[in-house]
């Protein structure tokens, strides 16, 4: 089990998606495969789908979408995160608001991308967290007005 | 966004995408182009470049998202009605559905299908617009049905209904943290203007300042529902009845609906409910 992650160079590398909106995820398998670096290794339509692939199917890579309709997306992060050896995680959230993008580090990703980007930032953002990094941290200004609004908005 | 095509269409339909999601774009012309009957003739992300496209090719059906960056789709389908009312649109979006597809039909779109249905589902919706046939699903086939018959006792109005489509579209821009001033530029009105729309909100939905303003168009944006005067937001004890004015103005649709020709029989209501709306435009 361990190290099936070091894939040999030029190999490419093995993403798994995990969503419930066909759309979503038939968009992405089609971007990422079009990539010659990496494919879609599997699609989980809901938490157990995408529980068991994280461990079943070797991916290098989870992409979760955060908008699950009857699942919580966060406690699939989660869950996915606490698997030992997990692969690292990048969410995809709806809108770009920096909140859900500490709740999503705060579950455990290591990446967080609006849903709404372009498909190159999409594809940035898959690279970068297969490197080792970390993409979309909530940024200092946007967080600043975001809480800025959330206190006007409580009226303090 | 999709690769062009070498061949003609031939007999196949051509449609048209307006969406601002790049990743949706693609599933959407993923799943379309791999039916031997259907083609993607473009995918555009903004009513500009939607109505350029409308120009220059004539799809069969435009198929369109209620959310396009700051703009509203509600606008783009009644431009399209207007301009070129041969042609069909199909309301596909994220939007609560109880809340837009009633509006999203209202405004000339011949159906209105949740983003999140199943590929068979969206591509049902397509057929069905394609063949001039208005496509919902059925729980808003059975809330149109019960206004028809006269009575609203199937679901709770959202007092958000109360709202005019420009209305909540200011709503939502306050939502996403828009000041006023760029909500005016979004609409292309004057700061004036979205002032008395943010006023006539704040009546309807019998909210008292800006900051309770705020809070509520951003649970609306954030969670998906529709912000209630109750317990969920904590500011009223479960079980409160809102006071006035929850009084609602009778949508215009209300009486298009209400008044045909001739009476019509439960069993065709629901197939023609769509038409009778696409009347010609009287003036609104």
């Amino acid at each position: 089990m361990s190290g099936h992650r070091t894939s040999a160079a030029g190999a490419r590398r093995r993403i798994l998606i995990v969503g419930d909106h066909p759309l979503v995820c038939r968009g992405l398998t089609a971007l990422i495969n079009a990539e010659h670096d990496m494919l879609v290794c599997a699609v989980g339509r809901t938490f157990q789908q995408g529980l068991e692939a994280s461990a079943g199917a070797l991916p290098d890579l989870v992409i979760v979408d955060l908008s699950f309709r009857e699942d919580d997306g966060l406690a699939v992060v989660r869950a996915i995160c606490a698997i030992q050896d997990a692969p690292p995680v990048l969410v995809l959230t709806m809108h770009d608001a920096s909140l859900d993008a500490r709740r999503a580090f705060a579950a455990g990703a290591s990446g967080c991308v609006a849903k709404q980007e372009k498909t190159e930032t999409l594809l940035t953002a898959i690279r970068a967290v297969l490197r080792g990094e970390t993409y979309g941290a909530p940024g200092r200004q946007r967080t600043r007005a975001r809480r800025g609004l959330a206190r006007k908005a409580n009226g303090a | 966004m999709h690769s062009p095509r070498a061949e003609p269409h031939g007999s196949r339909k051509t449609l048209l995408i307006v969406d601002d999601h790049p990743i949706l774009c693609l599933g959407l012309t993923t799943l379309i182009e791999s039916e031997p009957d259907l083609a993607v003739e473009a995918a555009v992300g903004t009513r500009a470049a939607a109505l350029e496209a409308m120009r220059n090719g004539r799809p069969d059906l435009v198929i369109i998202d209620l959310v396009l960056g700051d703009e509203d789709g509600l606008d783009l389908v009644k431009e399209i009605k207007a301009r070129y009312p041969k042609i069909p649109t199909l309301v596909l979006s994220m939007r609560d559905e109880a809340l837009y597809a009633e509006r999203a039909l209202s405004a000339g779109a011949l159906g209105y299908v949740a983003k999140t249905e199943l590929d068979t589902r969206v591509l049902g919706a397509i057929r069905r617009t394609l063949a001039g046939e208005a496509y919902m699903s059925e729980a808003v086939q059975r809330r149109l049905a019960a206004r028809y018959l006269g009575g609203n006792t199937l679901q709770t109005a959202s007092p958000v209904d109360a709202l005019s489509d420009r209305e909540l579209q200011v709503f939502w821009l306050i939502g996403q943290g828009r000041p006023t001033r760029q909500i005016a530029g979004s609409l292309s009105r004057s700061i004036k203007t979205v002032e008395s729309h943010i006023e006539h909100i704040k009546n309807k939905l019998a909210i008292q300042s800006a900051a309770e303003l705020a809070r509520r168009a951003t649970h609306w944006v954030e969670t998906g529902r529709v912000p209630t005067q109750d317990s969920e937001m904590g500011f009223y004890p479960t079980g409160h009845i809102p006071p006035a004015p929850m009084t609602f103005r009778p949508p215009r649709r209300r009486a298009r609906l209400a008044a045909p020709e001739e009476p019509r029989g439960l069993s065709q209501s629901c197939q023609d409910i769509g038409p009778q709306q696409r009347a010609p435009a009287d003036g609104s």
